[in-house]
């Protein structure tokens, strides 16, 4: 018990320090003007809040439509790329031609395909769903294959000698030591289709948080780019903390070694 | 035999022949050439030699996991060459599935017979009370020390209940005095089950205290160098190891095994 608090208490030592130097810098920033620093190019904190506020109805349009890009491209990436890891491991000639080709293809930057795919499919959702997708689809792809290899074969020999069958080993063994692999390709293919999407509506016409960025396109003050960035991070963060909080649901055992251990 | 062990329910102990089995390796490395073995009914029957003997190759041949080229093994009389669901296995490493809790670890051979968990949880929780593990029922084996994850290790092997257990030096990886604790502990475990049991080791020491029968193996490829019968009575407490029988056994049979294992340095290095 002592045990348990002692490590709560010194989360929260470890909360402070970085706690502390954030809030001072967003203090710095909101009475920058006073150095001199232009508003019109570095608009205070309160001001960036104020207009979150006043438009909250533009930022929600865009904000939506940029969520569905990613869920909608994250769904399509996620579930293409665990039945192509699946296939690499378990299938002999899907291992042979695909492996090679997508080790290698992933070198490719994704977002350098945006134009491409605007030209071929329009100024739509549909290139920037197709941009997040493939962005998803590498990390999980490689962690699938990566996480069902890794799974141990002295383990998967007890269980054969014990007469196990091809399923019970996949579901028992291979599929809870892949599980970490899939959740930290999971964890990066978020990263990479926030990144996809708003990048990708920077390119081509339409709506979105990439969209709003671009001052050019918005007939609002530099706050609004401001804004759209920080609605950006928040959408980031609240994600991975969203897979954090699915990944200690979904491997208790994590826990119980980190912290007894 | 005092028959009310929780898991006596399935088999009980037979005798394992293994026959000329050899198995060469692709690459025309051979592991094995003509190996003989045999443990009667309830028997400990200890086979040592250098590391590199072909002694865990052989003891996949005996739980079905390879094919040997030639021979057989039989259990019981009857040919299970090539085949599982025999042994009780057994390895250095405890093999405990970190995503299972300490419980469902050891039934995992009753999941895999399709015995309902009801009656595997029954029966575990009996041998964890009995070896001292019932507080740690919930828990994943990430907070258990190695001398316990061991013991899980036994228990899942106990609860399997095949008639034949294979143990692969499993108290190898453990400190020198809790592997000379859990050498007393898997004797006094052993008699009350009357399970036949190959026990792979390089440590002759152990060989000798656990085995009623010790083989010993030569460096690669493996075959029989003797076989020695060990007469000491059992019960066993740790004293026996200076009785002079059990000291003539280990002089002659550490000479042997070092002489292989020269053989095998010098054959290395020209």
């Amino acid at each position: 018990m002592s045990g348990v608090r002692e490590h709560t208490g010194s989360r929260l030592r470890e909360f402070w320090p970085p706690a502390l130097l954030l809030g001072g810098l967003v203090v710095l920033w909101e009475i920058s003007p006073s150095f001199g620093v232009l508003t019109a190019i570095v608009p205070p904190p309160s001001l960036v809040l104020k207009t979150l506020i006043d438009k909250h109805q533009v930022y929600i349009d865009n904000l939506s439509i940029t969520l569905v890009e990613i869920a909608l491209g994250f769904a399509v990436g996620f579930v293409i790329g665990l039945l192509t890891g699946l296939a690499i491991v378990y299938g002999r000639v899907a291992g042979q031609v695909l492996q090679p080709l997508i080790v290698t293809s992933q070198a490719i930057p994704v977002i350098s395909l945006a134009p491409l795919l605007v030209i071929l499919m329009g100024f739509g959702m549909e290139p920037r769903i197709v941009i997040v997708a493939l962005a998803v689809f590498f990390p999980i792809t490689l962690n699938t294959v990566a996480g069902l290899r890794s799974a141990d074969q002295e383990t998967i020999d007890l269980l054969k000698s014990y007469g196990a069958s091809r399923r019970m080993i996949f579901r028992w063994i291979e599929i809870p030591s892949a599980l970490p692999f899939v959740l930290a390709g999971v964890q990066l293919g978020l990263t990479y289709s926030v990144i996809g999407a708003v990048v990708a509506e920077w390119v081509g016409s339409g709506r979105g948080l990439g969209k709003l960025m671009l001052l050019r396109q918005s007939s609002f003050g530099v706050e609004v780019t401001y804004a759209a960035v920080a609605l950006t991070a928040v959408v980031a963060l609240v994600l991975l903390g969203g897979v954090h909080l699915v990944r200690r649901r979904l491997m208790p055992w994590e826990i119980a070694g980190r912290v007894e251990a | 035999m005092t028959g009310t062990s929780a898991a006596a329910t399935r088999e009980s102990a037979a005798s394992v022949r293994v026959e000329a089995v050899s198995k060469v390796f692709p690459g025309d490395v051979r592991a094995l050439d003509d190996i003989n073995l045999e443990a009667d009914a309830g028997q400990f029957v200890a086979v040592v030699g250098p590391s590199g003997c072909g002694k865990s190759t052989l003891f996949n041949i005996v739980a079905g996991l390879i094919r040997p080229d030639t021979g057989r093994v039989l259990l019981g009389g009857r040919d299970i060459t090539g085949t599982t669901g025999h042994c009780g296995y057994m390895l250095q490493r405890d093999l405990l599935l970190p995503w299972r809790t300490v419980i469902d670890n050891v039934v995992i051979g009753l999941d895999v017979l399709g015995v309902p968990r009801s009656e595997s949880y029954a029966r575990a929780r009996e041998l964890l009370q009995r070896f001292g593990l019932q507080r740690f029922e919930r828990s994943y084996p990430a907070v258990l020390s190695g001398g316990m994850r061991q013991r899980c290790a036994v228990i899942r092997t106990i609860l399997y209940d095949a008639p034949l257990f294979l143990l692969d030096e499993p108290f190898t990886a453990l400190d020198a005095q809790t592997r000379l604790l859990m050498q007393e502990w898997l004797l006094e475990v052993w008699s009350t089950l009357g399970k036949t049991v190959f026990y792979i080791t390089h440590d002759v020491d152990e060989a000798i205290f656990l085995s009623d029968r010790v083989f010993a193996m030569s460096a690669r490829p493996g075959h029989l160098l003797t076989m020695v019968e060990v007469e000491l009575e059992r019960p066993r407490s740790h004293e026996v190891r200076f009785d002079p029988h059990f000291v003539g056994l280990k002089a002659q049979l550490v000479a042997l095994i070092r002489g292989e294992a020269e053989r095998a340095l010098a054959a290395e290095l020209t």
